[in-house]
């Protein structure tokens, strides 16, 4: 969890720096402290001493003064932690205190009528009170580390509990719906941000859900409509013709010979009208019974045997490359009926000769840009190609390259639909070598 | 690939002031019937299978001093329609009674219809409509 992870780095150096901060500054504060006490305390005893070191000079000449002031001193230093020196050489009247290598030091002269008559130096060791702050600092610095540990883990742990487990999951949902994966769970609730953030994806979710199906359905509806227009447009010349030639007949236009051929393009017209109808038909109950499987090698072979005589006579060889043991989810006279639709289109294609492959395999293919497992069946030709401009409606209704009256051009409309009710998919691969349909249907286990 | 369509031609013979009509249809066995019934009719007939042929067909026939009466013509042929063809005569100038014939019939096709001043007329179509459509076209 990288976010959790830079968070907690982040919170970790500031409390580091803030805590660090603190510390020093009570440091230097402490050692201040510490010096003024002593100050205090040596200006104090100091005094005092100033007071009877002054006396006893007034009461004595220098040599017994001098003596009497060393023992007065001696006496203090053997009292207190800090030594007390004469220094009758030290003749400068201002008070110092100062640290000198380690000791704190306190020169307070002694006036006797106005005159100086040496100095009483007081030292006192610094090293307890360094130890005394070191100790300290260290217990400082050791509670820093401790602290910004426990707050480093507890971030890690917090961030992950709260944050990162949450986030996963809804990275695991946007990742679903990219898939088109539509059918999510509702959210757990939460009272925050990423509450807030699941709610609105799956809401998003069942929105998208709702205009993918309005999507299919309007779809559904152009395909409907444009088959009614292309059904009027298919019917509506044989129709005409039919209507025309019997108009003449009955009205005795035609006699003999001329009324017998206005029958049999009569004849011609309504058995092609049939075959529009049964198509029609065939494109409009094409669900298989659900469940079923096939094998993909079985039904290629007879497709080829079936397709025999009218490859040889266009000068097409047939081949089939077959995969053993797979098994497709879809019924047997479906595939069949794709199969045969897309090789009668093949061989067709080739009317100068050529070969047909129906190649059976697994395969990993790509659905939409998501690759999924499947059982491929590729039916190829090495005709021309087709034209650019009908590669983009390929599958629509009444879509064909073929002249008109030659075919009615919803074969690979049915196709397309039988393969999508499979829940499989189509892809088609064209050039001026030849063209590849390829059908991808589930694998049945 | 596609078939060749056959080449369109001038049917009947006949004297010059036999009126001429040009039909266009991509469906061989309707255009055949039309012409056969509009010939009955006392028609001279000349056919085009699409829409490029239809134009080509009708500047011929003016360049060799041809009166045309009347052009009837499919709407949907492959490559150029027509109402395409029928939009070119007209910006060439050519002004000829025009009735169109159509499966599909939505408002789109018959505001086109009506922009160029034609007929149209549904399929399934019975001839005597059309011998009715044909006759008030050339005859008014």
């Amino acid at each position: 969890m990288k976010v959790v992870a830079k968070y907690s780095l982040v919170l970790g150096c500031t409390l580091a720096a803030v805590l660090a901060t603190f510390g020093f500054v009570r440091f230097r504060h402490e050692r201040r402290e510490l010096e003024t006490d002593m100050r205090r305390d040596h200006t104090t005893i100091l005094r005092v001493l100033q007071t009877s070191v002054g006396e006893l000079w007034l009461d004595s000449a220098p040599p017994r003064a001098t003596a009497e002031t060393v023992a007065l001193l001696q006496r203090s230093t053997l009292v207190a932690s800090t030594s007390f020196e004469w220094h009758p050489e030290l003749q400068s009247s201002a008070e110092s205190q100062q640290v000198v290598e380690g000791y704190f030091v306190s020169t307070f002269p002694v006036a006797v009528h106005d005159q100086i008559v040496g100095s009483i130096v007081a030292r006192e060791s610094l090293a307890t009170v360094d130890e005394q702050l070191r100790s300290h600092a260290w217990l400082d610095f050791a509670g820093i580390v401790v602290i910004v540990l426990l707050c480093l883990i507890t971030a890690r742990l917090m961030g992950g509990w709260l944050v990162g487990r949450p986030v996963e999951q809804l990275v695991e949902q946007a990742r679903r719906i990219g898939r088109r994966d539509l059918d999510l769970a509702a959210p757990p609730p939460r009272n925050d941000e990423l509450g807030d953030l699941a709610t609105e994806l799956h809401t998003a979710a069942q929105s998208l859900a709702d205009s993918l199906d309005q999507v299919r359905h309007a779809d559904r509806l152009a395909t409907v409509g444009k088959l009614a227009a292309g059904i009027a447009h298919e019917l509506g010349t044989p129709l005409s013709i039919v209507g025309g030639h019997a108009q003449m007949i009955a009205g005795s236009e035609v006699t003999g010979d001329a009324a017998l051929a206005s029958a049999r393009a009569i004849d011609a017209e309504a058995t092609r009208m049939s075959k529009i109808v049964r198509q029609l038909l065939d494109f409009a109950r094409r669900k298989g019974p659900e469940g079923s499987s096939c094998d993909p090698n079985e039904v290629a072979r007879r497709c080829t045997s079936l397709l025999g005589v009218m490859a040889e006579r266009a000068h097409v060889t047939c081949e089939v490359r077959e995969a053993p043991t797979a098994r497709a989810l879809i019924d047997e006279d479906s595939l069949q009926q794709v199969v045969t639709n897309l090789a009668v289109n093949a061989i067709q294609s080739m009317p100068d000769g050529g070969s047909l492959a129906i190649a059976i395999s697994r395969a990993r293919a790509s659905r939409d840009g998501v690759a999924e497992p499947c059982i491929q069946i590729d039916v190829s030709d090495t005709g021309t190609g087709l034209p650019p401009e009908i590669e983009a409606h390929l599958f629509e209704p009444f879509v064909t390259t073929k002249a008109p009256g030659d075919g009615t051009g919803l074969g690979l409309a049915v196709v397309h639909g039988i393969v999508v009710d499979h829940r499989g998919w189509i892809t088609v691969a064209t050039g001026s070598t030849g063209t590849t349909f390829s059908i991808h249907l589930q694998e049945a286990t | 690939m596609t078939q060749q369509y056959p080449a369109c031609r001038l049917d009947s013979p006949a004297s010059n002031d036999t009126p001429l009509v040009v039909i266009a249809e991509d469906n061989a066995e309707l255009r055949g019937l039309l012409a056969v019934a509009l010939e009955r009719d006392g028609f001279r007939v000349a056919q085009a299978a699409t829409g490029e042929r239809l134009v080509a067909l009708v500047e011929e026939l003016i360049r060799a001093g041809e009166v045309l009466r009347l052009v009837v013509t499919d709407v949907r042929m492959p490559i150029v329609g027509g109402l395409g063809a029928a939009r070119a005569l007209h910006q060439a100038g050519h002004r000829v009674p025009l009735i169109l014939m159509t499966a599909f019939s939505d408002a789109w096709t018959r505001a086109r219809a009506a922009e160029l001043g034609a007929v149209l007329l549904d399929k399934p179509l019975t001839l005597d409509t059309l011998r009715r459509a044909v006759r008030r076209a050339v005859g008014g």
